[in-house]
């Protein structure tokens, strides 16, 4: 009789390392096999596939119970070796942040700076932290694409996956909520200051959840539409696709330092470029394609298989190498 | 196979030797029905271990010296993976006995 689970442990064993197989893996394997086989002798097939689902979601309960503890105790202590390059890499995300951060409020706030009247240091001193969480997600995006490609290191690729989807969950939280909330704040605040009436919520003031349900609901064609339903639905695919932004562009800048490895200028050079061609496609994509999805998503597909292309060059130049030093 | 299971890396990071609730329960369950498997841990805790969460509790519990795993006797006819049967350690039977002494000292008659 063939057991279940061989195929799952060698593809569990690309990604586990011998104790996680050992202490996790392999125990919940051996009782999917032992309860597979006393079901299967027995002649209870439903048994069987109960016992091979019960093993399934074992085994995704243990993956996801032990990533958040391998991420807890690598923050916790650090090893010796690992503690230069993940502050250093720490330090530059957040540096790149708070220098984006600058950059994309500047112009807001230079244009109520009290040049002309003293008295709109008041309101500068209003709009300044409505206009940080405005600026957090594009900067977060920067600067964790810079940071990587300037501290990175290549051992450290796992923990650097973990940044990425905390920054990535972190990002879909400021888009969801923190933004819309903060955008609204912000003209009441100006509109306050000029005394004129709080303008009505439009789409950039909706949380994704007020949008959704907008999109799923859309008021009937006789009555008066308030927004622009292409509109919505790219604000709606727009945010997703730029919450999934920090972790694909993580990637794409994790290849191409792989590519260009001990040269930390190319580093450099490969963050700002990934930047920029990444925000140039977005906003090109947004003006090309009619439908919504295609304009927020196809960026991030273009930045997926570039980084692709990149890995298969990689390792193709790596089997080379190791080919050139057996002989 | 029976390597991996004995022959396992130990881990690189520091290990404070406590006593979680859940881990408690486990000294409890091997001290009073022996050396047991992890499905066997799983029963007898009556739903207060999940199937999902045992084995990272038993390989923390391993990590910090409570525990040892060894492949079960029996040889497997059909040839599956060997099940790992868990026994306590000395460490493991003394954190038990302290951890009783101290919550007894500690806590109020009525929550014990």
């Amino acid at each position: 009789m063939r057991l279940p689970g061989r195929r799952l442990r060698t593809f569990a064993t690309r990604f586990c390392d011998t104790r996680t197989m050992a202490r996790l893996v392999d125990p919940v394997l051996a009782d999917l096999q032992a309860e597979y086989h006393e079901a299967a002798a027995s002649g209870r097939i439903w048994q069987c596939r109960l016992a091979w689902l019960r093993a399934m979601m074992s085994l995704a309960r243990v993956a996801v119970l032990q990533g958040a503890v391998l991420v807890v105790r690598s923050l916790r202590y650090p090893l010796p070796d690992e503690r230069r390059p993940v502050s250093r890499t720490l330090i530059v995300i957040a540096a790149s942040m708070l220098v984006f951060v600058t950059v994309l409020s500047a112009p807001v706030v230079v244009q109520f700076a009290p040049w002309h009247n003293r008295s709109n240091w008041r309101l500068v001193g209003l709009i300044i932290p409505k206009t940080i969480p405005l600026a957090l997600p594009a900067s977060l995006v920067c600067g964790i694409v810079f940071g990587l490609a300037v501290g990175w290191r290549r051992r450290l690729r796992a923990r650097i996956v973990v940044l990425a989807v905390a920054a990535s969950c972190a990002s879909w939280c400021l888009l969801a909520w923190a933004v819309p909330a903060s955008n609204q704040a912000f003209r009441g605040a100006i509109s306050e200051a000029l005394g004129l009436p709080i303008p009505s919520m439009g789409v950039n003031e909706l949380t994704l959840g007020e949008i959704g349900v907008l999109l799923s609901e859309p008021a009937p064609r006789s009555a008066p539409q308030p927004f622009n339903i292409r509109t919505l639905a790219y604000a709606y695919h727009a945010r997703w696709a730029l919450a999934c932004a920090p972790l694909v562009l993580s990637a794409l800048a994790l290849s191409l330092t792989g590519t260009f490895r001990n040269r930390r200028w190319i580093g450099a050079a490969a963050g700002v470029s990934v930047l920029l061609g990444y925000f140039t496609s977005l906003s090109w994509a947004r003006m090309s394609y009619e439908s919504a999805i295609a304009a927020a998503w196809v960026p991030n597909f273009i930045c997926l298989v570039l980084t692709a292309g990149l890995m298969l060059l990689q390792r193709q130049r790596d089997s080379g190498n190791s080919t050139a030093t057996q002989y | 196979m029976y390597e991996r299971l004995t022959a396992v890396p130990t881990s690189p990071h520091p290990r404070a030797l406590t006593v979680s609730p859940k881990e408690l329960l486990i000294l409890e369950l091997l001290v009073r029905d022996g050396d047991q498997y992890g499905l066997q841990l799983v029963t007898a805790s009556r739903g207060r271990i999940k199937r999902g969460t045992v084995y990272v509790t038993l390989g923390r519990m391993q990590d910090k010296g409570y525990l040892t795993a060894t492949p079960e006797d029996a040889p497997v006819a059909v040839g599956g993976l060997p099940r790992p049967v868990y026994r306590l350690t000395p460490l493991g039977r003394r954190m038990l006995r302290i951890w009783r002494g101290g919550a007894a000292r500690v806590m109020p008659a009525f929550a014990q």
